[in-house]
C-alpha cells in the first residue's frame, strides 16, 4: 500500500510538476527580471574562454552517500556521482572503449596485469605517486566493507618496481583491464579514508573536496596541484534536490546552473525555459527486460516455450515505446548494452522486430488460442504473465502491458517494494523484469556475464535460471579468456545474438540518452554516456 | 495534578506496549529476509549459509518471535533500536540526528499555524458572516483542500520565481526555512481556524457568557478571558496532533524544499527493509504522539478545571 501510495504521490507529483512548471515558465516570461538571453544554443554572444571566477552550480538527484551502505560510502565521491576528484587507473572513453588515465595498462599472460604509472602523476599535495600508493589503492577497496569487484582480493596487487604494480584477479579473468576503470577503484594516497575521512583523503584528480555537507551540497575546488591539464573551473558545488521538479525550478530561479538527468516527464518544460539548452549524451543504457523461464524451486513459467518468448519480443512496438513514452530521448536498438560496446560488431545482433501478426501466429503455433479479443487459453489456463521493474516510471511496464495484452496476454503488473523485488528476482517468481542497466565500464560482455551465467559472482549476480543454455555458457568462458580487444568484441557480439536473436532471453526497448540540462552560459560540457565516468575537467562559464 | 499525570502516564504504558508490538509484527512479519539483504550488500556477493547463520545469531534473528520482541521491548526502553541494516549506524543517532532539521521547520510552522489561526478563527467569530470571515475561511479552506506538495511547488512559483524573496529550496540561512515552513502552516491553517471560530460561537451563545455581558462586563474580556478559555478545549487536541504530525516528518513537504528531515530517511528505509529503523522510528512516532497526548490533557486541566476535579474526584 505505501509503496502504491508513494508511486501513486510521485506519478501525481510528476504529472502536476509538468503543470506548474509550464506555469512558471509563463510567469518567469512575463517578468522583466534579470533573465538570461533567449537566444537557443548561446549563439548571441561570441565564445571568448573562460574568463574571470569560473564557478558551476549543478542540481543533482538526493545525496547518494547519505543511507548508502559502508561499502558505498567508500566510493566518494567518486561514485554514483562523480566529482571528478579522484583519479582512475584507466579510463573508460566515450566509445566505451579503455584509454590510460593514471596508469598504462598491459596483459602480461597468465592472469596477470600490470599498472604502470604514467609519467608526473601527482597527488593533490604535491607529491608524486608511487606503486605503493596504487597498491594501497587496490587494497582499500579490498578491505571491509569491501567495495565490491568481486575479482580482486587482497593478494591481488604486487609492487613490481617504483611505478608498477601487478594486478592478478582472484579468479581467471581477461576482462580486468575493462573493469578496473570504472570509479569504484581510484587513485588514493596512503592513509586516505573516504568512508571515515573524506576531508583527510588525498587523490590525483583535478578538483578537491572542498566540504561535504550531507544531503546538502558536495563542493569541489580546482587543485592546483593537477598534473595533467588544469580544469578550467575554480569551484564546482554540487546541490542535492531529491525531487526533480524542484531541481527543474531552482535551475529556472538561477539558483543551479544545469542539472543532471532531467525527467523525461518535465523535458519539454525544462527546454522551454530562457537561456538553457539540452544536452544528450549518446546512448549509455537500455531499457529492457529480462524473461524468466523457469522458478528457483523448478516449476516452469509460462515463458519457458521458447515460442511464447519469441512472440513477447514481436509484440513490441519499440517505435511507439521511443517517441511515446521516452519522447525521443532513445533509439530503437536490438543490444542489450549499448552498441558502442560492440565495435564493428554491432549489426551482428538483429534483434526480433515489432511484428504483431506474427506474435499471434506464434502464440497460435504454441497452442494458446483466442477468441476475439479475449485473453488467450490453453487447456482452460489463461496465457498471464507476471510483470515486475525496477528504478524505471510505471509508464513503461504499462506499455509493455499494454502491447501483450494487444496480443492476447493477460499481463499483470507486479507494483513491489525494494524487498519484494527482491525476492520475486532470486525465486523467479516473475515473467518479465524491466530494468534500465547501464554500461558503466568497459567490458562489452558485463551484463550477458552478471545476469545470465552461471558462474557470474557478486552482489548484483541475479541470475536468470536456467539460462539461455549451454552454447552460450560457453560463449561467456570464452569471452572471460578472450585478450584480443577486437576478438573479444566479435565474441560479445556472437554471445549477444545467441542471446537475444536465438534464446531471448531479454527484450531490449530502446538505447537512452542521459538528457542534462544547462545554462546557456555553460561551456565544454561533454556529455558521457556513463554518468558514473561523467568527467568535468573541459567545463567552463561564460562570464 | 500529580494523580492526574500519574494517572495518565499509566493509560499511555498498555499504549505504547500496544504499538511496540505492532511496529514489531510489522516489521518482522513482512516477507524478505533482512540477512540476506544487509549481507549481500555488505559482501557484495551473495552470503553463505554459513554466514546468514552466523548474521541471524549475532543479530538475535534467529530467536523465537516473543523473545525477539521482549528483547525489542527492553531495548527500546533503554532508547536502543539498534543499528541501520543498510548504513550499520545507530538508528537512535540517526533520528535524532535527523530531528534538529524537521524541528527546525515544524516549530516555526506550528507555532505560526496556531498563533494565525486562533487569530482569524476569533476574527472570524466576532464578524461571523461578514465578508472577512467568509472570505477567511475560504482562503483557509483552499490552502488547506490542496496537496502539500502542490502548494509547495506554488509558493515556490510564486514567492521564489516570480517575485524573487526566497530560495527554491536547499538548506541554509533563514530565509530558505521560509517556504516550507509557511507550506506547512497554510495546509494545517483551516482545521484550525475553523475549529476556533465554531468553538468559539457556541461558547459565546452559552449562558454563562450572556449572563457576564448582562452584568456589564466589557466584550474584550467576555471574548478573551471568559470564552476564548473554554474554546480553545477542541483546538488544543488537533493543535497537539498537528505538532505530532510535524515532528514526525513530513516527507513531502521535506523533500520537495530537499530539506535534510527525518521523514525522507524513513521513507527510503521502508523501501529497503531496513527494520530497525522502521520500528525505531514508529516507536518514537508513538512515543511523541503519546507524549503530546499527555500535555494536552494537561493542557484541559489549565483551561477547564472541571476535568481536573473530576479526575481528582474520580467522578468525571
Amino acid at each position: 500500500m505505501g509503496e502504491r501510495m508513494n508511486r501513486s504521490f510521485r506519478k501525481g507529483r510528476s504529472r502536476l510538476g509538468v503543470g506548474l512548471l509550464a506555469m512558471a515558465l509563463v510567469a518567469g516570461a512575463c517578468s522583466s527580471g534579470d533573465d538570461e538571453p533567449t537566444t537557443a544554443g548561446g549563439g548571441a554572444q561570441a565564445d571568448q574562454g573562460p574568463t574571470g571566477r569560473q564557478e558551476l552550480r549543478v542540481g543533482v538527484a538526493a545525496d547518494p552517500w547519505i543511507d548508502s551502505s559502508e561499502g558505498d560510502k567508500k566510493r566518494k565521491p567518486n561514485y554514483p556521482l562523480n566529482a571528478d576528484v579522484c583519479d582512475t587507473l584507466v579510463q573508460l572513453a566515450p566509445d566505451f572503449s579503455v584509454v590510460p588515465m593514471a596508469t598504462q595498462a598491459r596483459y602480461v599472460g597468465d592472469n596477470k596485469f600490470q599498472f604502470t604509472l604514467v609519467p608526473g602523476v601527482k597527488f593533490a599535495d604535491g607529491t608524486p605517486v608511487t606503486a605503493t600508493d596504487l597498491k594501497y589503492s587496490i587494497d582499500y577497496t579490498t578491505q571491509p566493507p569491501a567495495i565490491g569487484s568481486g575479482f580482486i582480493g587482497r593478494d591481488s596487487a604486487k609492487i613490481i618496481d617504483d611505478k608498477t604494480v601487478e594486478v592478478t584477479p582472484t579468479v581467471q579473468n581477461l576482462r580486468l583491464m575493462e573493469q578496473i576503470n570504472h570509479p569504484s577503484l581510484v587513485v588514493l594516497k596512503p592513509g586516505s579514508d573516504p568512508l571515515n575521512n573524506l576531508m583527510g583523503s588525498v587523490c590525483t584528480g583535478p578538483f578537491k573536496v572542498e566540504r561535504y555537507t550531507p544531503q546538502q551540497e558536495l563542493v569541489v575546488v580546482k587543485s592546483a596541484n593537477y598534473w595533467g591539464q588544469p580544469a578550467m573551473l575554480d569551484r564546482i558545488t554540487f546541490k542535492f534536490y531529491p525531487d526533480e521538479t524542484t531541481r527543474a525550478l531552482a535551475l529556472q530561479n538561477n539558483e543551479v546552473d544545469m542539472i543532471q538527468d532531467v525527467p523525461l516527464s518535465i523535458l519539454k518544460s525544462v527546454q522551454s525555459q530562457p537561456g538553457v539548452k539540452i544536452e544528450r549524451a549518446p546512448v549509455g543504457y537500455t531499457t529492457m527486460f529480462y524473461i524468466a523461464r523457469r522458478m528457483s524451486n523448478g516449476t516452469e513459467r509460462v515463458l519457458n516455450d521458447p515460442l511464447v518468448r519469441k512472440a513477447v519480443a514481436h509484440s513490441m512496438d519499440r517505435n511507439a515505446f521511443v517517441n511515446g513514452v521516452l519522447a525521443g530521448n532513445a533509439e530503437v536498438i536490438p543490444h542489450i548494452a549499448p552498441p558502442a560496446v560492440l565495435g564493428q560488431f554491432a549489426d551482428q545482433v538483429k534483434g526480433i522486430p515489432f511484428n504483431r501478426a506474427e506474435a499471434a501466429r506464434l502464440l497460435d503455433q504454441a497452442g494458446w488460442t483466442r477468441q476475439g479479443d479475449a485473453v488467450r487459453t490453453k487447456g482452460g489456463q489463461p496465457l498471464r504473465v507476471k510483470i515486475i521493474y525496477d528504478r524505471v516510471e510505471l509508464t513503461v511496464p504499462e506499455f509493455v502491458q499494454a502491447q501483450l495484452r494487444a496480443v492476447g496476454f493477460d499481463a499483470q503488473i507486479a507494483q513491489l517494494d525494494a524487498g519484494a523485488y527482491r525476492d520475486a528476482t532470486s525465486t523467479g517468481d516473475y515473467d518479465i523484469d524491466i530494468s534500465v542497466p547501464n554500461q558503466n565500464d568497459g567490458n562489452p560482455a558485463f551484463l550477458l556475464a552478471l545476469r545470465w551465467f552461471h558462474k557470474a559472482t557478486g552482489a548484483n549476480a541475479k541470475i536468470i535460471s536456467p539460462g539461455p543454455g549451454t552454447r552460450f555458457e560457453s560463449m561467456i568462458d570464452a569471452i572471460l579468456v578472450e585478450s584480443d580487444p577486437v576478438e573479444l568484441r566479435r565474441k560479445t557480439a556472437d554471445a549477444m545474438r545467441e542471446l537475444v536473436d536465438v534464446e531471448v532471453g531479454g527484450v531490449t526497448l530502446a538505447g537512452g540518452y542521459r538528457v542534462y540540462a544547462l545554462k546557456d552560459k555553460v561551456m565544454g560540457f561533454q556529455p558521457h554516456p556513463s554518468s558514473t565516468n561523467q568527467r568535468w575537467r573541459t567545463v567552463y562559464v561564460r562570464n | 495534578m500529580m494523580p492526574v499525570v500519574a494517572r495518565r502516564l499509566l493509560v499511555l504504558i498498555p499504549t505504547w506496549l500496544g504499538l511496540s508490538l505492532f511496529a514489531f509484527a510489522l516489521s518482522t512479519l513482512s516477507p524478505g529476509d533482512p540477512a540476506e539483504l544487509i549481507l549481500n550488500r555488505e559482501l557484495n556477493e551473495p552470503a553463505t549459509p554459513e554466514q546468514l547463520a552466523e548474521f541471524r545469531e549475532r543479530h538475535g534473528l534467529d530467536n523465537t518471535f516473543v523473545v525477539q520482541y521482549a528483547n525489542f521491548v527492553a531495548d527500546s526502553l533503554r532508547g536502543k533500536f539498534g543499528v541501520s541494516f543498510r548504513s550499520g549506524k545507530s538508528v537512535r543517532d540517526e533520528l535524532w540526528n535527523r530531528m534538529g532539521p524537521t524541528l527546525q521547520i515544524a516549530l516555526p510552522a506550528f507555532a505560526t499555524s496556531v498563533l494565525v489561526a486562533v487569530a482569524f478563527g476569533v476574527l472570524a467569530a466576532l464578524r461571523r458572516n461578514s465578508l472577512g470571515d467568509h472570505v477567511s475561511r475560504a482562503v483557509a479552506l483552499i490552502f488547506e483542500s490542496m496537496p502539500s506538495f502542490a502548494l509547495a511547488y506554488l509558493l515556490i512559483i510564486v514567492l521564489a520565481i516570480k517575485a524573487g524573496w526566497f530560495p527554491v529550496a536547499g538548506k541554509g540561512g533563514p530565509e530558505y526555512m521560509v517556504l516550507p515552513v509557511l507550506t506547512l502552516t497554510l495546509a494545517t491553517l483551516a482545521t484550525t481556524m475553523r475549529l476556533t471560530r465554531s468553538s468559539l460561537l457556541d461558547v459565546l451563545a452559552a449562558p454563562y457568557i450572556r449572563t457576564a455581558r448582562a452584568m456589564g462586563v466589557r466584550s474584550r474580556r467576555v471574548v478573551l478571558t471568559l470564552a476564548l478559555r473554554n474554546a480553545l478545549i477542541p483546538v488544543v487536541t488537533v493543535a497537539g496532533l498537528i505538532l505530532a504530525g510535524f515532528v514526525t516528518g513530513t516527507v513531502i513537504v521535506e523533500t520537495v524544499f530537499a530539506w535534510p528531515g527525518i521523514g525522507q530517511y524513513v521513507v527510503d528505509a521502508v523501501f529497503a527493509r531496513d527494520y530497525p529503523v522502521v520500528t525505531g522510528f514508529v516507536i518514537f512516532t508513538g512515543t511523541v504522539f503519546v507524549l503530546v497526548n499527555l500535555v494536552v490533557d494537561l493542557l484541559y486541566t489549565r483551561l477547564d478545571p472541571r476535568v481536573r476535579l473530576g479526575h481528582a474526584g474520580g467522578n468525571a
